[in-house]
């Protein structure tokens, strides 16, 4: 037998496919990088060496995400420790194509969108006088303080986030969360509608009146603030 | 020409860009003419931008009390034994 033969044979073995293997898990092993390091080594698997320091780190913020989501800290909580596991069970899946935190991100928030699915009940409820108004003729009926040209900086630079949360709680459950998927958590419209089990047409409706909700909401507590 | 309350309608399909361009064009010459609905869009994009910077605020940062000691304790020892085993 020859020895490309005996090559060929040994190739198509159990024991070669097990060989080639361990050689690629080796291999992935060797592209390691350390924690530190984990943005930095793009393609190659983050090895978690500390693991109650890497929970420390990311605790916070996939709390916050969570919480966002859920308005509920019990589940959210939850929702934090399903996401850990996750991103350790699922960590050679990683490709490096994203940020770490980037990756994990989608993992909280789509843990987060299961357990609103397993808990929320479907409740719309309107949003009143938040919505714009306009006249019989489809012209904009303004409110607040007229030809107030500053108004976009004054909007940004006065509200603590405080009182952006607030608001953004304050809104109906159908709304706010359309809102924190698309304007906080930065899914598309797709996405949210497939996460949401909606249309895209309606995701873009919810998203709107969330918006123009909140910003009515700011304005008048800024214009409180001012009286 | 459209009125205020259709271009209220398609308001976010015109901020994200998806409008075909006869119907881009038509609301951008509404949005030059109409200074309510020019003030109106500032302040709808400082909504959104202000709702934006939330990502960034940690749970630490909503007045909601720390990170429980006791959640990360046992997400560590969790994480610990699987990866024990």
């Amino acid at each position: 037998m020859t020895d490309s033969l005996r090559a060929r044979r040994l190739a198509r073995t159990p024991s070669f496919f097990l060989a080639q293997r361990f050689i690629e898990d080796i291999a992935k092993i060797m592209k390691r990088t350390s924690p530190n390091h984990e943005n930095e080594a793009r393609g190659a698997v983050p090895v978690i060496e500390d693991i109650p320091n890497f929970v420390r780190t990311h605790t916070d913020w996939m709390l916050a995400v969570a919480f966002r989501i859920l308005m509920d800290q019990g589940h959210a909580e939850d929702v934090v420790q399903q996401a850990f596991i996750k991103v350790f069970s699922k960590i050679e899946s990683f490709e490096g194509r994203s940020e770490l935190k980037t990756w994990m991100h989608r993992l909280v928030v789509n843990e987060a969108i299961a357990t609103l699915r397993k808990f929320k009940k479907s409740n719309e409820e309107p949003l009143g006088d938040l919505l714009p108004v306009f006249d019989r003729s489809g012209c904009r009926i303004v409110f607040g303080p007229d030809g107030d040209e500053t108004a976009e900086t004054r909007l940004i630079r006065s509200q603590t986030n405080t009182q952006v949360r607030s608001a953004i709680m304050a809104l109906p459950d159908e709304y706010r969360i359309v809102l924190c998927l698309r304007d906080i958590e930065g899914l598309t419209t797709q996405e949210t509608g497939a996460a949401l089990d909606i249309s895209e047409a309606n995701v873009k409706v919810r998203l709107h009146r969330a918006r123009a909700a909140l910003k009515r909401m700011l304005e008048t507590a800024e214009q409180e603030e001012t009286i | 020409m459209i009125d205020c309350a259709t271009f209220d309608a398609f308001i976010v399909d015109f901020i994200e860009g998806t409008l075909p361009w006869r119907q881009k064009a038509v609301f951008s010459i509404h949005l030059r003419m109409c200074r309510e609905c020019r003030e109106y869009l500032a302040d709808y994009k400082s909504a959104m931008a202000v709702a934006a910077q939330q990502k960034d605020v940690p749970f630490s940062g909503m007045n909601m009390g720390d990170v429980p000691e006791d959640l990360i304790e046992a997400i560590s020892a969790a994480l610990q034994n699987s990866s024990k085993t």
